[in-house]
């Protein structure tokens, strides 16, 4: 094997063995004419198989790429290896798919080492592109000179935060956290922070709320956001453009959220409505002259619901809780009440197909 | 759970207060493990964990959960209170494993809910907590917090509308002045935080406590033995067929009813927003339209055949089966 090994300006990794090749190295058209025209390519297919490896589209894919270097890598067990320089790169590719072992790749190739790890490439410096998509054994990024990096796709990466690393990305102008389980987005990822980024795919995520700074993002994909609050997503599931519209005429007309919803549940006579109304009464003062409630209550037949506002005793601000106190269970006496009634509600299914209420 | 409560208990940032009898909790343990069986305040909690489990993960919720033991005052009284609170512990410990989406406090409340001193404390100390970890954080518009307090006004107002229409809603003045963005963002918001509910058929309810003692009414079983004082309120249904009553005697019944409730329950709370106007006239058509809401969402249901008998003779008072039948009896 010939030719020195540069340090690559465009990383690609996946572990999805049904994504496409476009989708893998799709962010090449993303960048400067002149930085394409000079790009070299690191390409990592990691938990690749035999029919990947062999796939039609990763041949054509190396034929048609003038200046490639790409390492196909197996986590598990070491498939095959390649640094193709140039055209010669096919030659040793077809010749790899015999190889057996680690071992024989690292002869084969005569270097020295294995594969590279995902953040030992990620964080070779002068990187611009990192498409690491559905790479599942990605948990952090190391804090390594990523101030070159400008187009990052860490999607389906099993991430449950956004890595701090990523404040280091000065440059980084595009940015898909898609995928992954997130709950929410770090003020460092703003543009008011990170200037440079303008596009973000937060799709498929668990993020609940998106603050109010992240309006001034040129492009905003959010579809699919399940905890989103529900005025953020009846937006969200138009479009992203109109959630980035809804979040600009909110600009600095958001207050903190202080209201939640108390629900008592459990069987009945142990208490509930009790609780609540206990719950809901002053404290007694120093000069009362109970603090006790008084013991015998009608049993509760209607669910309550009632807003309460407590003041906290710590002086931070006041909570508005809706309560609902639904009664209790009761076992029916009548039991032939339910003969005729299930017939009924058997009925009333098939004719309905099912009424979201009946069954629980 | 009866069905009808199902509507109201899916909100956004829910803390849920599972509650228990937890005097005489470390007996029942101790018999457990000689029967083989759990004790009956075991599965209590393990049933209310999975339905939390479940309205949480449909509704995609942020939660908390708090299990509280009570009688904590008949339990001193017996001198088993340390035993108890010991026994509840190891029970919320083992369940917040198995119901990890249920987000069970670690801590569980042993109380005397009568208690308006350390109870109490302790309960909002607890409460408190919970909501700073689920709110931590979270803001909310401006104008979506006007609404809230708008809507609340009005459903402590007996004088306003019960329901209306999307398009009234519209048009209320709360939402007038805003725009069109806004106003959806407004209307999801009320609904997820459940200050107002939308049936099947567009309606919305503007005063989900009021309904939900409407139907909670229309589903009461005949008094039983644990019922005390309270006053049992249920629709009696034909007896030669149980569960069925034609649409006239269920609106008859429900307009008594709404006498009932104002002479036994002038003084009591529990049944303030059930008590109509007292125009007769206002009272039946309200009725009326609360049976339609009711099958909306299937707390009645409609005789099919007498329904397709409907459609051939027009003018017929259709029968309606009143659905008695309370799941949760199964459920438990």
């Amino acid at each position: 094997m010939s030719g020195t090994i540069c340090q690559p300006s465009y990383l690609a990794v996946t572990t999805s063995l049904s994504s496409s090749f476009d989708v893998v190295l799709s962010p090449q058209s993303k960048l400067d004419p002149k930085d394409r025209c000079s790009l070299t390519l690191c390409m990592l297919v990691a938990n690749c198989n035999e029919r990947y490896a062999a796939s039609a589209d990763l041949h054509k894919f190396i034929e048609s790429t003038a200046t490639v270097r790409a390492a196909l890598w197996q986590t598990s067990c070491l498939l095959c290896m390649l640094y193709m320089p140039h055209m010669s790169g096919v030659r040793a590719y077809a010749t790899s798919q015999k190889l057996k072992s680690a071992k024989e790749v690292t002869d084969w190739l005569g270097a020295e080492t294995t594969a590279p790890t995902l953040p030992l490439a990620i964080s070779a410096p002068g990187l611009k592109v990192a498409n690491i998509f559905s790479s599942v054994s990605v948990s952090s990024i190391p804090n390594a000179a990523l101030g070159a990096l400008q187009w990052l796709n860490l999607a389906e990466c099993n991430l449950t935060k956004v890595p701090e690393a990523l404040q280091q990305c000065h440059n980084m102008w595009f940015l898909d956290l898609h995928g992954n389980p997130i709950s929410e987005l770090p003020e460092f990822l703003s543009p008011m922070e990170m200037r440079s980024l303008r596009a973000l795919n937060i799709s498929l995520t668990n993020i609940r709320f998106i603050p109010i700074c992240f309006a001034w993002l040129t492009c905003l994909v959010a579809h699919g956001l399940r905890y989103l609050t529900a005025d953020q997503k009846v937006h969200a599931q138009q479009s992203g453009m109109k959630l980035l519209q809804y979040l600009r005429t909110n600009c600095g007309r958001m207050q903190p959220l202080r209201r939640l919803t108390a629900m008592f549940l459990g069987p009945p006579n142990v208490g509930k409505t009790r609780i609540m109304e206990c719950m809901m009464k002053d404290a007694p003062g120093v000069l009362a002259l109970s603090s006790t409630l008084r013991k015998h209550r009608r049993r509760t037949i209607f669910p309550i619901v009632r807003a309460h506002t407590h003041l906290p005793a710590d002086g931070s601000l006041p909570i508005e809780i809706l309560f609902t106190d639904p009664p209790g269970m009761l076992r029916i006496s009548n039991e032939a009440i339910t003969v005729m009634v299930l017939d009924y509600i058997v009925l009333k299914l098939a004719l309905t197909l099912g009424g979201s209420l009946m069954c629980r | 759970m009866a069905p009808a409560v199902q509507y109201f208990v899916c909100a956004e940032n829910a803390v849920f207060l599972v509650v228990i009898n937890a005097a005489g909790l470390a007996a029942a343990h101790n018999n457990s493990l000689i029967t083989g069986d759990p004790y009956p305040a075991k599965r209590v909690v393990q049933s209310w964990l999975s339905y939390v489990t479940d309205v949480v993960t449909v509704n995609a919720q942020r939660c908390r959960t708090i299990l509280v033991g009570t009688h904590r005052d008949t339990a001193e009284q017996n001198k088993t209170a340390a035993q108890d609170l010991a026994c509840l512990e190891k029970l919320c410990d083992e369940l917040r494993h198995s119901y990890p989406a249920s987000s069970l406090e670690p801590q569980a409340l042993f109380v005397n809910s009568l208690d308006r001193k350390e109870s109490r404390s302790a309960l909002w100390r607890a409460v408190q907590n919970c909501a700073e970890q689920i709110l931590n954080g979270q803001q909310i518009p401006i104008f979506i917090d006007s609404c809230v307090q708008t809507i609340q006004a009005h459903a402590a107002d007996p004088s306003t509308a019960k329901w209306c229409t999307f398009d009234e809603l519209l048009a209320m003045p709360m939402m007038n002045a805003l725009n069109r963005d806004q106003q959806r963002s407004a209307y999801a918001a009320l609904r997820k935080m459940g200050y107002i509910i939308t049936l099947p058929s567009g309606i919305i309810i503007l005063k989900p406590q009021w309904f939900a003692a409407a139907a909670s009414v229309t589903l009461s079983p005949n008094a039983g033995d644990n019922d005390g004082d309270a006053l049992a309120l249920h629709i009696s249904t034909d007896r030669d067929h149980p569960g069925l009553i034609r649409h006239n005697g269920l609106r008859t019944q429900l307009v008594d009813m709404q006498q009932v409730i104002r002479q036994h329950f002038s003084q009591s709370k529990d049944a303030e927003s059930l008590a109509a106007c007292g125009d007769p006239l206002t009272e039946a058509t309200e009725v009326n339209h609360l049976i339609e809401f009711l099958r909306a969402i299937d707390i009645v249901l409609a005789d099919p055949l007498e329904e397709v008998r409907n459609s051939l003779f027009h003018g017929f008072a259709c029968v309606v089966c009143c659905w008695n039948a309370c799941l949760p009896c199964s459920y438990l």
